[in-house]
């Protein structure tokens, strides 16, 4: 699949929905952009290979959606369960409330916090930050590939991009598609010599695993 | 349109390493949540009446159940008498804990302890990103049980040996020298 992977995004403010649909844009994604919650889900519900998102980012106050029929808990409930192989970064303006950061977990365990407090620029700053990192001698190029950086090829599936915006986590698949995939991007690296491996944890799970040193953290992880 | 069937993502089935905390409000939740590595545990945040299918939903079972709550909700009991689940508890534990649960009276030597776990090392193991146990060499071990004996080690659980044998069998063969015993003062199984 040479799709540019696409990234899921929540927000009810129409300009700042418009500001990171161009963000990510300028970065290679194909963004699904939606101001309510309802729409959202009805999008991950309906399936199918365009809506099959590697990254989503949730603003959990939805107060100015159009339809207020669901909320973005449920939206995250959605994500968590149908859509477990997708980062979820989840902004609010209360990331300081522990009630707010334990309804925001108990909607969706793995979901990183941002605080909105800091500004649009640095959600921007911080998902830059995740989409540029290397692993290994890899790196996700126009969203949409995955680059061996000393041969410049190119491994064209969002799977692999999967697997390197989510390194070190295990990433769990949902189709035999996928998990035929991730095993060719496995043999790929072999090809290529490179230090990153795919690691089978069984159940169509897996992650990418570099020989040596591990990373402590995501670098989605928010700075100390 | 409406959502539908929306279920908590915190009741959802989970492979990975688990934690399940059973608490009221869910502070004791958060803050483990910050404390420990996000891409080695999940933490599973349960309120009383959801924490039968919290900890069912972890396959094959919680790493780790920690709770504030006095009483045990019913059922729940049944996980960790028949599983090497560790139990770290904040406060007097609850009747129906098994005997190798440790209680603490408060969040930071919890919490120690259950950053202790996951950094454990016993013999060159220790535990994997996201499940399972690294043998020295690299090659992984995705046995419960095993994991479950690296990060109590060198304590161990009030359990029949043969709740262990899916560790034994990941141990037979490796380089690794300990194996799940009886340990013969405490009767329980540990790595020695």
């Amino acid at each position: 699949m040479k799709a540019n992977a696409e990234v899921l995004l929540l927000e009810d403010d129409m300009a700042k929905l418009d500001e990171l649909r161009r963000h990510f844009e300028s970065r290679g994604f194909h963004p699904l952009t939606f101001r309510s919650a309802s729409r959202a889900i009805a999008a991950l519900r309906e399936g199918g290979p365009a809506t099959q998102p590697v990254i989503s980012i949730v603003d959990w106050d939805l107060t100015m959606a159009p339809d207020q029929s669901a909320s973005s808990s449920d939206a995250l409930c959605v994500l968590a369960r149908d859509a477990s192989d997708c980062l979820v970064i989840v902004y609010t303006a209360n990331a300081d409330s522990f009630r707010v950061r334990s309804a925001i977990n108990r909607a969706h365990p793995r979901a990183w916090l941002h605080d909105k407090r800091d500004g649009d620029a640095s959600l921007m700053e911080r998902v830059d930050r995740m989409l540029d990192h290397p692993v290994a001698d890899l790196r996700v190029e126009d969203g949409s590939f995955v680059v061996h950086v000393p041969s410049q090829d190119q491994c064209h599936h969002r799977e692999a991009v999967r697997l390197v915006l989510r390194h070190p986590e295990i990433v769990t698949f949902h189709s035999d598609t996928a998990t035929r995939a991730v095993r060719r991007f496995g043999d790929w690296l072999a090809r290529h010599g490179s230090p990153a491996a795919v690691v089978s944890h069984g159940n169509r799970r897996y992650r990418l695993a570099v020989s040596g040193t591990e990373p402590a953290s995501h670098p989605g992880a928010p700075r100390s | 349109m409406q959502a539908g069937n929306v279920t908590l993502g915190a009741l959802a089935p989970e492979r990975d390493r688990t934690l399940v905390v059973l608490s009221r409000d869910g502070e004791l939740a958060v803050g483990l949540r910050e404390r420990l590595e996000r891409a080695r545990v999940v933490v599973k945040d349960a309120r009383p009446d959801e924490s039968l299918t919290a900890v069912e939903s972890c396959q094959p079972w919680p790493w780790m159940l920690v709770g504030d709550v006095a009483d045990l909700p019913p059922g729940v009991e049944a996980v960790p008498v028949r599983h090497p689940v560790l139990v770290l508890w904040l406060g007097p534990p609850p009747c129906g804990l098994p005997a190798h649960a440790r209680s603490f009276s408060g969040f930071s030597e919890l919490a120690d302890a259950a950053s202790r776990a996951l950094d454990a090392e016993v013999g060159g193991m220790r535990l994997a990103t996201g499940a399972g146990v690294e043998l020295p060499g690299g090659r992984l071990a995705r046995s419960a049980s095993l994991q479950a004996l690296v990060s109590a080690h060198p304590a161990g659980f009030n359990l029949p040996l043969a709740a262990f044998t899916s560790a034994a069998r990941a141990l037979s063969g490796s380089a690794v020298r300990v194996r799940p015993r009886r340990d013969s003062v405490t009767g329980w199984v540990s790595l020695q």
